[in-house]
């Protein structure tokens, strides 16, 4: 038995070593679900008997899934929406443009995405969240991830990420960042919308990342300002008492 | 250059105060068998609150440092796949600059928690320090094992024949529950006796005795204590309301409601309870308390298996307990139900009962001018109504996941309903100098029986390949309706002396069942990825029939009035479309061929009489949905609509209610066919808050059923109408809807706006003469919002309305009636849980044809408490109609008539009402505002 214990810890660590010389690059698949019924519940501003009755009457089934792809190096990372097949064989949306780009190596963030109907690029230095340490570990995706968390006060939501030991690289789905490891599995308000890694491709070569095209249409503007568009977009929506999430990203 | 000089020296001074307040850390990671460990993951966390300042990974010597690093007091952390986390509090003095932690040595992960918890289990688990935490949630044990049996199956602990429980390699002695005690020291009374469904977490960890922790030296060699985290109970619940209101109306008149809701829910299943009943003629129940009713059931009984054009899987809703009226007069309601759902990730199974009692009594007064191409007349009605009806319906839903690929729905609803009408109505004819001609008096009794039953099964498969998609679906209804008429009328003729007087007393009776079975099947193949192509085959026959007795009051047999037929309908159609989606534009075309046969055979005493028709005809689909921009989208849809002739124009039933307005059948009848068209434009803007949609239809008809007139004037009678349907070709209509949405001030001031316009032309035969009536319709409205605050809104507004009939056959009868209104109203949080409400409304109807002109203000108001810490109680005094002005108008411009309808309804009252909330009232002036 123990010889079976070191066996299988050596070929782990072997493995792993092997593995952690190629995941530099590769690409990420993630689901990426919303459920509307707990980001109205957890929408704390909305009536309460509103809140309420429209989870009771919806339960917990009411989701829509989204599709995201993270296609990174170890110096840039992109991350793009690809569309869900299921839901666009009957019905097929506007394609938007939506990429989140990163260059590691010079410490930028270029953002090529809709704020309140109007598509904007915002071109600043890499912004990650300032993410506290827990101690859960759990699998994603065939990777050991351990737990990390963050509280946005302002939007009052819960992140909490699971990112990957085996993957030292600091990126994650939709910008989110700066932790030790890949994000493979991002929760928002306890399910409220969560990104789950689905598959991992990894290559050998560095993939080759071309930084997107800003259109002469877009504005181009600063992260500060971007969050701002956006925290006035969600004082607007608390007066209004409406959910802020049909304007903005959630 | 002094200052420039001092400014460099402070610069100095603080890079060097900076140096001085750094540290770095370095230390060095080896495992139990002296191996280095590299590609360790080192983070560096601020002690107080985890938050992450900085990390590393080990190099190939297990080697890592953190440089230039601020002095504080931090967690160092150190994780890796292989290995248990390793923690160590790093508290820098005021002097070292270097912290070396030297070796580290990391033990590995017991194989049973790295292979089978997490990996095989996929169970999360918690690992600090020495403490290891299972998810009991995810093993699977039966219903109604105890935590023995859980315990059993976590990996790296065992139970002994007698109920010991070790776990890696020692025992374990204590058993906490939440962290305290159970029961003494033997853990098995735990263990043994308690339900694992209700255990959330599994904890293990080492004791640390009274000596550890004054010492702070730890003894590697202690027991293990298992803790068990309780579930907390938060799925599980209930909540409801109850409300009483009494008071008083006009003529002292006792006005009072009662209505209350329970709803009991657990993870899996609601059940709910609701009645009501009032005599404030409130008829229905409301949309929050139906969806509230019937919970997660709600968004699941929209199945319908007639596939078709228009996407598949699109469903049909309606919804609603009550018997809803059009406002006229007053009604006591009644009504109560029981529903029932349980849902989970394959089965989804809803049953409910409901039972609704509505009793109207009204008196209504109408003025109606008819017109015919060279003469015209008056008719005044007078009708006092008192109806009853009684209706029972149960409902149940079974849907079934086998898997992801196939589906199964059964449905069935029953319903059973009694109505007892009771009406008597004189109408007076005049001529166009107001001259009496006759008045007919007709007393009416109706006693109606109606039972129906429906049955439906829809199966569905999914195929492999993404998108191929087969269903099928069968349907039988059944129907049985019993009818039992008693009919007196007495017509009195005027101009004859004496008066000429003809008495019609008749007993009718009518049984009417029919059943119809339907089935379709739909196959989806996808084509490409921007392509699928739909076929669908429809089946649906039915047979009808119908036998009408009627007696004389000797009870001797009425033979002119006996009428019995049968009426079976066989329809088959076949259809194909073609459906495009990309990037934001989508279109559907598609075509179908339909055939139906409807054979008919009616007999009367001495006739009979067969009918049968075959019809077939091809049918084209349009649709097109196109995003222009990210703001602008455009739907565009056509649809040739045939429709067949409803079987009761084909063998009327005599209409005996009245002498003087009779309606034949018409056997000969062909479909109505038209070609309908719709286009949508709609713009909005997310950023400013502006939205505006624009809206048009237009049908044409190829073939229209109407109901030609002829009138005459028969003498010692007076007028007598004989209606009978009749194909008509040509009429169109036009509509056009503009809404627009927009803020001011954003926040506070919003405005709304909507225009609508509507042009129609329909032919009709008035005496074998074509009419061609032209209506024209023009309206908007406008209104504000203003939210003053959190606690004070105010909304106004105003729309008028006009409409201008052209009557080609009488253009002396071309009409004109207007109508105005405008409303303004608040909200106002006065205390934190005193509410005031009120609103007022004013509107004017007019039509000078008809000298009719008519103001009504209509005012409400209201003001109600919140009691009770919990907010369960609320006090409401209301004051209905303040005015007393309330009452029921409609005016009519129709094919050879005008008219003008008036019946009294609930006008002022004063209600105190009192409710209770289980889950307490809102205090807050926040309305419902989803989008």
């Amino acid at each position: 038995m123990k010889q079976i214990t070191i066996f299988l810890v050596l070929f782990v660590i072997i493995s792993l070593s092997n593995l952690a010389n190629c995941q530099t690059s590769g690409k990420i698949f993630y689901n990426i679900s919303h459920n509307w019924s707990k980001k109205m519940l957890n929408c704390k501003y909305l009536s309460k008997t509103d809140r309420e009755n429209s989870s009771y009457v919806w339960g917990s089934n009411n989701e829509y899934i989204e599709k995201g792809i993270l296609t990174f190096n170890e110096n840039f990372n992109i991350f793009e929406n690809i569309p869900n097949e299921e839901y666009e064989r009957y019905y097929s949306s506007r394609k938007e443009n939506y990429y989140i780009y990163r260059d590691v190596e010079k410490n930028k963030m270029l953002n090529i995405q809709k704020v309140l109907g109007k598509e904007y690029a915002i071109e600043d230095s890499i912004h990650c969240i300032n993410w506290k340490i827990r101690n859960d570990m759990k699998e994603v995706a065939g990777h050991i991830c351990m737990n990390a968390y963050y509280y946005d006060t302002i939007r009052d939501k819960e992140i909490v990420a699971w990112f990957a030991l085996d993957m030292p690289i600091a990126i994650g789905p939709d910008g989110y960042c700066g932790l030790p490891g890949a994000i493979l599995e991002l929760d928002m308000n306890n399910g409220s919308q969560i990104y789950t890694a689905t598959n991992i491709i990894p290559s050998d070569e560095p993939l080759k990342i071309t930084i997107p095209e800003i259109k002469k249409k877009t504005k181009v503007i600063s992260y500060n300002d971007f969050v701002e568009m956006e925290n006035k977009s969600i004082l607007e929506s608390k007066k209004l008492t409406r959910p802020y999430f049909w304007q903005i990203s959630y | 250059m002094i200052r420039k000089n001092l400014f460099l020296l402070i610069i100095i001074f603080i890079s060097v105060l900076n140096v001085n307040s750094q540290i770095s850390i370095i230390g060095q990671l080896k495992d139990t068998t002296n191996e280095f460990v590299p590609a360790a993951t080192v983070m560096l966390l601020n002690s107080k609150d985890s938050a992450l300042v900085n990390y590393t990974t080990s190099d190939s010597k297990g080697i890592f440092s953190f440089k230039n690093i601020k002095r504080a007091k931090y967690l160092l952390k150190i994780s890796h796949v292989a290995f248990m986390p390793y923690q160590k509090t790093i508290n820098p003095t005021e002097e070292e600059k270097e912290i070396n932690l030297g070796l580290i040595k990391l033990s590995p992960i017991a194989n049973f928690l790295m292979e089978v918890v997490i990996r095989e289990a996929k169970a999360p688990i918690f690992i600090k320090g020495d403490t290891v935490e299972y998810d009991a949630t995810t093993f699977k044990i039966p219903p109604g094992s105890t935590v023995e049996d859980l315990l059993k199956r976590l990996p790296g602990i065992e139970v002994d024949a007698n109920g010991g429980i070790t776990t890696m390699g020692k025992d374990v002695k204590t058993v906490y529950v939440d962290g305290k005690a159970f029961f003494g020291n033997d853990p098995t009374t735990v263990t043994q006796n308690l339900d694992a469904a209700a255990v959330k977490k599994v904890q293990v960890y080492n004791e640390t005795t009274e000596q550890e922790k004054i010492t702070g030296i730890k003894d590697n060699n202690k027991e293990k204590v298992m803790n068990l985290e309780l579930k907390d109970e938060y799925k599980k619940g209930y909540f409801g309301k109850a409300s009483v209101g009494y008071g008083w109306g006009e003529n002292a008149a006792n006005r009072w409601l009662a209505k209350g809701n329970f709803n009991y829910f657990t993870e899996k299943q609601q059940l709910s309870f609701m009645g009501y009943g009032n005599n404030i003629n409130q008829s229905n129940v409301n949309w929050s308390d139906y969806s509230e009713f019937k919970g997660q059931s709600m968004r699941t009984g929209w199945d319908s298996g007639d596939f078709g054009f228009g996407g598949y899987g699109r469903r049909y809703f309606s919804y609603g307990y009550g018997y809803g009226g059009d406002g006229s007069g007053f009604s006591n309601n009644a009504g109560g139900g029981v529903n029932y759902n349980f849902y989970d990730k394959k089965i989804k199974f809803n049953a409910s009962y409901f039972y609704t009692r509505t009793n109207t009594f009204s008196d209504t007064y109408s003025n109606r001018q008819t017109f015919l191409s060279d003469s015209i007349f008056w008719r005044i009605d007078t009708t006092g109504n008192d109806n009853t009806r009684n209706n029972h319906s149960f409902s149940t839903r079974f849907e079934y996941d086998f898997d992801s690929t196939n589906n199964l729905v059964l449905r069935a609803d029953v319903s059973y309903s009694t109505t007892d009408r009771s009406n008597i109505t004189t109408q007076l004819f005049q001529t166009s100098l107001f001259d009496d001609i006759n008045l007919n008096s007709m007393k009416n009794d109706n006693g109606n029986n109606d039972f129906g039953v429906n049955a439906l099964g829809i199966y569905t498969h999914k195929f492999k390949k993404k998108g191929r998609t087969f269903a099928i679906s069968g349907n039988y209804d059944f129907s049985n309706g019993k009818s039992a008429e008693n009919i007196d009328n007495l017509n009195e003729f005027y101009n004859l002396s004496p008066i000429e007087q003809i008495k019609f007393i008749v007993k009718n009776d009518e049984i009417d069942i029919d059943h119809t079975i339907k089935a379709s099947i739909l196959y989806v193949e996808p084509l490409s990825k921007q392509f699928t192509l739909q076929t669908f085959y429809n089946f649906r026959t039915s047979l009808r029939t119908n036998n009408n007795e009627s007696r004389d009051p000797n009870n001797n047999s009425v033979d002119s009035l006996y009428l019995n037929y049968k009426n079976n309908l066989l329809y088959n159609r076949v259809g194909a479309s073609l459906n495009f989606a990309y990037n934001g534009i989508n279109i559907q075309a598609g075509g179908a061929f339909q055939n139906l046969q409807l054979n008919g055979i009616s007999r009367q005493i001495a006739t009979e009489n067969k009918s049968n028709f075959p019809y077939s005809n091809g049918v084209p689909y349009f649709e097109a949905d196109f995003e222009l921009t990210d703001n602008l989208d455009l739907d565009l849809g056509y649809e040739y609509a045939v429709e067949e002739p409803n079987i009761s124009y084909l063998f009327p039933m005599p209409n005996l209610s009245n002498n003087l307005y009779k309606t034949i059948g018409n056997p000969e009848l062909d479909p109505e066919r038209s070609h309908d068209a719709s286009v949508r434009l709609s713009y909005w803007n997310q950023a400013s808050m502006f939205n505006i949609s624009l809206n048009g239809n237009a049908s044409f008809s190829e073939n229209n059923i109407v109901y030609n007139q002829t009138t005459n004037f028969v003498d010692s009678i007076g007028y007598v109408t004989i209606s009978k349907p009749a194909n008509v070709k040509g009429g169109n209509s036009f509509s056009t809807y503009l809404w627009s949405n927009f803020p001011i001030v954003k926040t506070i001031l919003t405005m709304n706006v909507s225009l609508n316009g509507s042009i129609s032309n329909s032919p009709v035969f008035i005496n074998e003469m074509e009419n061609n009536t032209n209506s024209k319709n023009a309206g908007g409205s406008l209104g504000i919002n203003i939210t003053a605050g959190e606690k004070l809104s105010f909304n106004a507004g105003a729309s008028a309305s006009a409409t201008f009939t052209k009557y080609s056959i009488n253009t002396d009868k071309n009409q004109n009636y207007m109508r105005y209104s405008a409303n303004a109203g608040f909200k106002w949080q006065v205390f934190k849980k005193t509410f005031l409400e009120g609103n007022y409304s004013f509107s004017n109807y007019n039509n000078s044809k008809l000298d009719f002109n008519q103001n009504i203000n209509n005012l409400n108001v209201s003001i109600r408490q919140v009691i009770g810490a919990k907010n369960q109680f609320e006090i409401r005094i209301a004051a209905m109609d303040l005015l007393n002005q309330n009452q029921y108008i409609r005016q009519i411009a129709s094919v050879n008539y005008i008219e003008y309808r008036q019946s009294p309804t609930l006008a002022r009252y004063y209600l105190l009402t009192v409710a209770y909330n289980l889950r307490g009232f809102e205090i807050s002036n926040k309305s419902r505002n989803y989008f």
